[in-house]
């Protein structure tokens, strides 16, 4: 749990460096419109957090997502109520989260793997199906992000509820329990009774409904869909995760570190977007907070080795794997 | 000696593939494909045979396609600053180059302890941003680069209509080498025994360290040499796009050809057969005609589809090992 | 005798992880031509001074001479360079790699600067002839017993022609016979002039190897005393620095015998993956024995019973009820509990608290969208804790902070709070010291006074013949013989268990 703070003492200090550049930093309504552009990876980011502490990894959500939003677009142009373009969205992001939780669960694959292959699958359907056009979205459907209460845009509100959610289904539930055993040692935890296959599905399937909710947001923002949304966005819900104070090793995470983690990156990028600076810096930056903060989340660890460098008693406990 | 089996099965999903080809359109054994699938091999094949050390070890180097982008983008500026610049040089420069990142990557991984996943997935962005940095945001196009640079991929030695073009002599070496680095060798036996048992290879004496910082160096060193080849071969490389989701492309090569990819077990037949698959499988889509928005998702539903069949001969083998 | 060989030697040796210190002032000599052992409970620091001898740890205070001049090992490269090898509990294979690779790990023989694979296949055979066994050189290790890798292991540091052998609990996963293959080794080495350390808290084997014997507790060297001078009755009382009492060792008893006429775990002609044909029965309030050498499928039916591998026919019965079992939670459901052999692959999570491993069973048969309740199922679980005596500062402590003992106790305590009258045990005191073996074995026998069924598989002959009731004896898959406890004998056991000749009972 003291690992998640890590993000959240980074955000206050870099809300700090950033109000000194801009004062409009310190404006509570820029900053929380600003934010709706994150909400779909925060989303995408809530289900890898279920993932990453079950000891797996899941590249196809950014895919999964896209995918959604484009058959939801689809839906939607041919007519369809908005009940039913959600209903979908949720049952598709379910189905397709499940087929990733069936080939690692029941087949036994590894989920890299599994999940670079569905990576491919998922963005490859959209795009069998779309082509290169773009699906406009009727009007009635677009600007979510443009309607609130009090002021918070509904995508944001949404996902405080989502993250509100998943949070105490991962840290109060026995389900959650179950997760953070299945990383820990699954053997373990199926020794125990855990029913350690089917929360391994569960995991997929959760994470596919984010996205699937993620995906109508993400529409309802542009107003338009292609089958290149979000793409590398799975990326970017990983390092979300693992500043977050989660390990990639399973066993260890939670949702407040995720949430922290998600703020500390929506604050650094729109605080360089106010300072002008180019995106692709803004990626290099990010690429060294992660390397960074993981730095500083083990740091006591690495401390206490280095201190002890000569007795390399625990050398091992963090080494590298798939 | 028993991974010989495993790499039948890799070839033979080459015939195959090949056949079904042959039989759905004959144009398929022109002499025109076989240039196309020669000209698709250096690139990936020689990152491959970088990434499988990587593996080999159980980790993961997911920087290489930013490290190609980078050292595509330096060899540009070097040859725009001095266009007399021997080929040989510049080949080597760009390999260096990326040794460089890679060895930035291996640091981390080695002496700072961290899952190798989340080093380069940092690195993937934070190198991305570097390429940026050294072009200022341009393009090198063909106007920087001399022709002699460009033909490589014309030149070499011709056999009837079919060209073994010179970057194809270069994987050659790079496959040569790293045969016998990784097979006959105490350094590339102590890439096994890393892989097998990191524990187990340190208490036996061997500097694990030290191997885990190389491969990754190594791996760089590839990619460099393949951002000449991109180079070379396109003529013009662009900072954002070069190299973007080429990771997945030379990982998806490693697995599908037999390389574990939890470590300790393949070789570099089977990661040269895994590019050489992926290549007819990329001719064989456009020879067919199949539309190009389909390819995406028929490369992902073979990837699952060859680590699906891996996983079964992997149980088929424990099965008849009991 | 010449000394000509090498000897080693520790002086004063300190040691601390995270501040913690967990051997202070050690002081040890290995002798060329002598088996010495360091003995001593679980977290005593025997390993750590041994791991101190071979250069996997660096002391904090002390020093190591090497034939009377003192040297500073980095790491256990340069110690094995100095002719120092350690042969650990759990063998160091590399899987996936052959024979002879994994014999010549590090040190491939070269011709040209390259690796000779067919001289690396030769001295293999070599080594392993030396050894007294054959094993194919080109065999993968992954297919191969514990001690067949042990063998492995030791034919490694042969052909680094080591001069100091250190053994760290090397007996623990091996059966009886087995041992006595090792034994085999250990003298031969000896009389070619090696310096051996021999780590064991088993002090039968202590006694029947050992010169010369250091006994530690709590980080401290106790004493060192050449074993033709002590009694093992000595060398306890050193251990746990106090003598133990009389009524601290358990005996079956039979006064219950009467009143226990319903059949707990019944099955027949159970067959699945490793076990055939299998008939037996545990009533309540009984402890019944499975023994037999390792390999013999007892595991093999323990996983079957509980779900974990898939059964192929026959009949299992919980409490006299049919039991349909698939998967654990079926198991569980039925009223059945495992213990497993393999505990830090197995039996903990041991990078997650204390608390999180006891409760995890009990939670296993709740809904998944239940509510936990940390405080309610801490208060039950401290009770439990109370009556196995576990020693742990906090709910919160990770386990792998504990000791051998205590883990298994973590193990138990969260089986006991699922309540479950039928267990499983297999291995329970595997690497469980002397004292908290005591405790366990205290604990297994009131279970079964307070009407429990209990299973116990165990390679520990001693162990079996204080606890159990009733035995059964296990061979290749199947029963092969059945004892009450009045008329079994280690003997009688043994040679059933092996087969070598027909028991007329």
């Amino acid at each position: 749990m003291k690992k998640a703070w890590v993000a959240g003492i980074l955000s206050l200090v870099s809300i700090f460096v950033f109000s000194r550049m801009s004062p409009e930093f310190l404006d509570w309504h820029f900053l929380v419109t600003n934010s709706t552009t994150y909400v779909e990876v925060g989303l995408l980011a809530l289900g890898m957090t279920f993932v990453i502490v079950a000891g797996q990894i899941d590249l196809s959500v950014a895919s999964l997502m896209a995918l959604v939003a484009c058959l939801a677009a689809l839906l939607l142009k041919k007519g369809a109520s908005i009940e039913e373009v959600v209903g979908f969205a949720l049952v598709a992001g379910a189905f397709l989260g499940y087929v990733n939780g069936f080939l690692v669960a029941k087949l036994k694959l590894p989920s890299f793997l599994v999940t670079l292959g569905t990576l491919a699958v998922y963005r490859g359907m959209a795009q069998a199906i779309l082509g290169p056009r773009s699906v406009e979205i009727p009007h009635q459907f677009v600007g979510i992000d443009q309607v609130g209460v009090a002021g918070i845009p509904d995508p944001v509100l949404l996902f405080a509820i989502l993250a509100a959610v998943t949070g105490l289904l991962l840290h109060q539930t026995v389900f959650g329990r179950w997760v953070v055993a299945t990383g820990s040692n699954e053997s373990a935890a199926r020794y125990s009774g855990v029913p350690t296959e089917k929360v391994k599905i569960a995991v997929f399937v959760l994470t596919g409904v984010l996205a699937g909710i993620g995906a109508l947001l993400m529409i309802s923002r542009l107003g338009v869909a292609r089958f290149d949304l979000a793409s590398g966005q799975e990326l970017d819900a990983i390092t979300i995760v693992v500043v977050g104070g989660a390990s990639i090793m399973g066993g260890q995470g939670s949702m407040l570190g995720t949430v922290l983690s998600l703020c500390l990156i929506d604050i650094i990028k729109t605080g360089m977007g106010v300072a002008n600076v180019k995106l692709p810096y803004q990626l290099t930056v990010i690429g060294i907070l992660l390397i960074l903060a993981v730095l500083a989340i083990n740091g006591s660890e690495l401390l206490a080795r280095w201190k002890s460098s000569r007795t390399s008693q625990q050398s091992f406990k963090s080494q590298p794997s798939g | 000696m028993n991974g010989v089996r495993r790499e039948l099965i890799s070839a033979s999903l080459i015939v195959i593939l090949c056949l079904f080809a042959w039989i759905r359109e004959p144009r398929f054994f022109e002499p025109q494909s076989l240039n196309s699938i020669l000209l698709y091999l250096p690139m990936v094949a020689i990152a491959a045979v970088g990434q499988l050390p990587v593996i080999l070890t159980g980790g993961i180097d997911i920087s290489v396609g930013s490290i190609l982008g980078f050292t595509g983008i330096a060899v540009g500026l070097m040859f725009q600053s001095n266009s007399h610049l021997p080929i040989v040089a510049a080949f080597l420069f760009s390999g260096l180059a990326g040794g460089l990142l890679g060895a930035v990557n291996g640091a981390l991984v080695s002496w700072g302890r961290l899952p190798a996943i989340v080093v380069t997935i940092g690195t993937l962005s934070a190198f991305r941003g570097l390429t940026f940095l050294l072009s200022r945001g341009n393009q090198v196009d063909s106007t920087m680069l001399p022709s002699s640079f460009t033909n490589l991929v014309q030149q070499g030695i011709h056999i009837g209509s079919v060209t073994l073009n010179e970057p194809l002599l270069l994987v050659f070496l790079f496959a040569f080498v790293a045969s016998i680095g990784l097979g006959y060798t105490q350094f590339g036996r102590n890439v096994y025994s890393v892989g097998n048992n990191i524990k187990a290879a340190y208490l036996r004496g061997i500097s694990t360290q030290w191997i885990l910082f190389s491969v990754y160096a190594f791996s760089g060193f590839t990619a460099g040499v393949s951002g000449a080849i991109y180079a070379s071969r396109f003529g013009f490389v662009n900072p954002e796009s070069a190299g973007k989701s080429f990771e997945l492309t030379v990982i998806a090569a490693v697995a599908i050809g037999g390389v574990k990819i939890t470590g300790g077990y393949g070789s570099v037949l089977g990661a040269l057969l895994g590019c050489l698959f992926l290549a007819c499988l990329n001719v064989a889509l456009s020879v067919l005609g199949i539309n190009a928005n389909w390819q995406l998702m028929v490369y992902g539903l073979l990837i699952i589809l060859a680590v699906l069949l891996d996983s079964l001969l992997r149980m088929t083998k424990r099965k008849a090992a009991v | 005798m010449v000394k000509e060989g090498t000897c080693i030697e520790a002086r004063n040796v300190s040691v601390s992880f995270d501040g913690v210190r967990v051997l202070s002032d050690a002081c040890v000599k290995l002798e060329p031509g002598r088996v010495h052992a360091l003995t001593g409970e679980n977290g005593a620091g025997k390993s750590t001074l041994a791991k101190c001898l071979a250069g996997v740890y660096q002391p904090s205070s002390g020093i190591i001479l090497l034939d009377n001049a003192e040297i500073g090992f980095q790491g256990p490269k340069e110690a094995i360079g100095k002719g120092i090898a350690l042969i650990h509990q759990e063998p160091l294979s590399f899987r996936e790699l052959s024979v002879a690779e994994n014999v010549f790990a590090g040190h491939l023989p070269k011709k040209l600067g390259l690796v000779d694979w067919k001289a690396a296949s030769q001295q293999t055979t070599a080594l392993m002839n030396q050894l007294g066994i054959s094993l194919d050189p080109s065999l993968p290790v992954a297919g191969l017993s514990v001690a067949q890798q042990q063998m492995v292991e030791l034919a490694s540091a042969l052909s680094r022609n080591a001069k100091v052998w250190i053994f760290d609990e090397t007996t623990a996963p091996l059966t009886p016979i087995e041992t006595q293959e090792l034994f085999k080794v250990i003298r031969t080495l000896k009389s070619q002039g090696c310096a051996i350390g021999f780590v064991s808290h088993h002090l039968d084997e202590v006694f029947e190897i050992a010169d010369e014997i250091s006994i530690l507790r709590d980080g401290r060297l106790i004493a060192t005393k050449p074993t033709n001078d002590t009694t093992q009755k000595e060398v306890i009382s050193l251990m746990v620095g106090r003598e133990l009492l009389e009524e601290d060792f358990l005996s079956h008893s039979d006064s219950t015998q009467v009143s226990k006429p319903a059949s707990g775990i019944s099955v027949s002609e159970l067959s699945g993956m490793g076990y055939k044909n299998i008939n037996f029965e545990v009533k309540y309030g009984e402890v019944v024995g499975f023994v037999g050498l390792v390999g013999a499928g007892r595991s093999e039916l323990a996983k079957g019973l509980f779900g974990l591998t898939p059964v192929k026919q026959g009949k299992i019965s919980v409490g006299g009820q049919l039991a349909k079992i698939s998967c654990p939670q079926d198991a569980m459901k039925a009223g059945l509990a495992l213990i497993p052999e393999d505990r830090q692959h197995d039996g903990l999570m041991v990078d997650q608290s204390v608390g999180a491993n006891a409760s995890l069973a009990s939670l296993a048969l709740k809904s998944g969208i239940a509510v936990v309740n940390d405080q309610k199922s801490e208060k039950v679980a401290l009770t439990i804790f109370q009556t196995l005596q576990l020693k742990f500062r906090s709910w919160r402590q990770p386990v792998r902070e504990l000791s051998g003992g205590n883990q298994q106790k973590v193990v138990l305590a969260k089986w006991l709070l699922t309540q479950s009258k039928h267990l499983i045990l297999d291995e329970p005191t595997r690497g469980v010291d002397v004292g908290a073996k005591h405790e366990v074995h205290k604990l297994i026998r009131s279970q079964a006074n307070h009407g429990a069924a209990v299973m116990m598989i165990t390679s520990d002959l001693p162990e079996a013949l204080t606890l159990a009731d009733r035995f059964y004896v296990m061979r290749k898959g199947e029963i092969v013989a059945e004892f009450s406890a009045t008329e079994a004998t280690q003997e009688k056991i043994l040679s059933a268990a092996s087969g070598h000749k027909e028991v007329s009972s």
